[in-house]
């Protein structure tokens, strides 16, 4: 059976990966060349700066980078298929209004340092989830459009009172961070936020991974579903908060990301014809490589630093303008 | 086999389905007629587990089906919706292979046992040579054929079909429902199907059910009745009709007055 083709693909996908990876250690404010990044690799002796610079801000950066692209993409796709539409991203459930909220709140009322700004965040992003969730379970059918309508009230009352606390805030410092902050960047990652992050990271993919059968599943009516004897409305929960541990892990440190989770798993159905969880990891890799050019740019084509948002809605908006004209959107 | 006790169903407070009694054995094929709106659906869904009634009880060799839990149900009946819900690209092979879920524990990934298995469903069905086409490019009949096969793997013993053949050409009608029906007697299987034409039920049920105004109107077997019966029968829902003998064959027509 053509296992083969579907191995390739993703061999590809890991070498343009590694290409870009090599890329992004090397551009940016202070350049590391190849030379030293082979040094580096080896073990062998560097320039003390180019070390620092390496293990502490790129190497890091980097590999959020990496993290970020690949569960937006899996994020994305896994909320596709448990929304059975093409358009879904994890948004709809608030995950980015509530992690914003909490950042808002961080930056008015903690005059927050960094860890307290992604702790509120990673906060505010599950608590609009599980509100969500709670919602819809007071819900008679518990079905699809009320977790819809349940994700645009939480997300509507995380707006509300963002606006409130944006016309509250002191233009000059606080309105400014708020705003920096969605429109996304990776410039401030560090080990340390690394390494924070990662274990909620981690255990959302290990979620969805173990439930990756079922979760295929969802991708059919509730009826279909249930009659395969899948426990569709507890299976589409955990999916739903593995996803967001995934997401929020990420938009916690590094702000708001936008069209990554739409574009990314369209790409990978497109390239794999298919629509299976190796088709979700595939789009994850294709997330990353979006997101490690992206912020490649954003590193180097001005002498400040751009914020990511603007870059993958200038490559994200064209992408779906494309789709409108030439694809079959049910894809 | 099956046992359908006093069944009265409902989405909201109205009663859709009142009062439904019924026994079928297996190896039989059994069709749902009545007109839009009368509950064969509803009636369909109760029987595989996925709506509970406001009365009566749905038994399963001697087990109420709500007793079962959502996988063990899933291995005895099994239920074709009336239009499949697949709206990605999907491997033909694993649109089949989906039926196995029920036989897979929670976290458990379907192995190539089961890829072999969905394989022979596929030949039971005759579709072997797509297995690893897209599903969404094939045509509606040859879907419909992918979903039995998908209703094989799920090995179950009770399989329901809601209007199969609703979207299907002259062709594909009578190929889909002599396929589900061989399959019904080769496999001993108990089938119920609904259906909107009168003459596809006469033609290939073994029983049929006749659902008037949410009540069931008559239950009858196919082989064991004459003209006059089915005129009467059905001239109560489908109003001015007459019934022809051709070959041993009844066949419903539409009364024109002009």
């Amino acid at each position: 059976m053509k296992e083969k083709k579907g191995i390739y693909q993703f061999i590809i996908g890991l070498m343009i990966l590694g290409i870009a990876f090599i890329l992004s250690i090397t551009v940016g404010r202070y350049h590391i060349s190849i030379e030293d990044f082979g040094k580096i690799l080896l073990g062998r002796q560097v320039d003390a700066t180019i070390k620092m610079v390496f293990f502490h801000l790129r190497l890091p950066r980097t590999i959020m980078v990496i993290l970020g692209g690949m569960g937006l993409g899996i994020a994305g796709s896994i909320y596709q298929m448990i929304f059975k539409n093409p358009l879904a991203t994890p948004d709809i459930m608030g995950v980015s209004s509530g992690a914003n909220l909490g950042a808002a709140i961080a930056i008015i009322f903690f005059t927050g340092g960094s860890f307290v700004l992604g702790f509120t965040a990673f906060l505010g992003g599950l608590l609009a989830v599980f509100t969500a969730i709670g919602l819809t379970n007071l819900s008679r059918d518990k079905g699809i459009s009320s977790i819809v309508l349940a994700g645009i009230v939480i997300t509507s009352m995380a707006q509300g009172i963002i606006m409130m606390l944006k016309y509250f805030a002191d233009p000059e410092r606080q309105l400014a961070a708020i705003e920096f902050w969605s429109m996304g960047s990776f410039a401030g990652i560090t080990l340390d936020k690394l390494l924070a992050v990662l274990p909620f990271f981690i255990l959302g993919i290990i979620i969805l991974f173990l439930l990756r059968w079922q979760i295929n599943i969802l991708s059919l009516s509730d009826d279909e579903g249930r009659s395969l004897g899948v426990n569709v409305t507890v299976i589409r929960t955990f999916a739903i908060i593995g996803s967001t541990l995934v997401v929020a892990s990420i938009v916690s440190v590094t702000g708001l990301i936008t069209f990554i989770g739409l574009m990314a798993p369209h790409i990978g159905r497109i390239i794999r014809k298919k629509n299976d969880f190796n088709t979700g990891i595939f789009s994850g890799i294709i997330g990353a490589i979006i997101l490690i050019i992206a912020d490649s740019l954003a590193r180097s084509i001005s002498s400040s630093e751009i914020p990511i948002s603007i870059l993958t809605t200038f490559i994200g908006a064209p992408y779906l303008a494309y789709l409108i004209v030439t694809q079959d959107r049910r894809l | 086999m099956l046992k359908v006790e006093n069944i009265s169903a409902s989405y909201n407070k109205e009663p859709i389905i009142e009062n439904i009694s019924f026994d079928l054995n297996s190896g039989r094929l059994l069709g749902l007629l009545g007109l839009n709106g009368v509950g064969k659906t509803t009636l369909l869904k109760v029987i595989g587990g996925l709506l509970k009634p406001i009365e009566g009880k749905v038994l399963i060799g001697d087990k109420d089906i709500l007793l079962y839990k959502s996988k063990e149900r899933a291995r005895y009946v099994s239920y074709m919706p009336q239009r499949n819900s697949i709206i990605y690209n999907t491997l033909v092979l694993d649109v089949v292979l989906m039926g196995i879920t029920p036989y897979l524990n929670i976290f458990s990934y379907p192995t190539d046992d089961h890829k072999k298995k969905a394989y022979d469903a596929l030949k039971m069905v005759n579709m072997e040579k797509y297995y690893s086409n897209n599903f969404l490019h094939l045509s509606e009949g040859e879907k419909q054929l992918i979903l039995i096969a998908r209703s094989l793997l799920q090995n179950s013993q009770l399989m329901l079909f809601d209007e199969p053949d609703s979207s299907l050409d002259f062709n594909n009608k009578h190929m889909i429902l002599s396929k589900i029906k061989e399959i019904i007697k080769e496999h001993n299987k108990t089938g119920i199907i609904s259906l909107h034409d009168p003459n596809m039920a006469l033609e290939y049920c073994d029983n049929i059910i006749i659902l008037k105004d949410g009540k069931l109107h008559t239950y009858f077997n196919t082989g064991e009745i004459d003209k006059d019966y089915i005129s009467k029968a059905f001239s109560d829902i489908y109003g001015d009709i007459e019934v022809v003998e051709y070959n041993n064959r009844y066949f419903i027509l539409r009364q024109i007055s002009d």
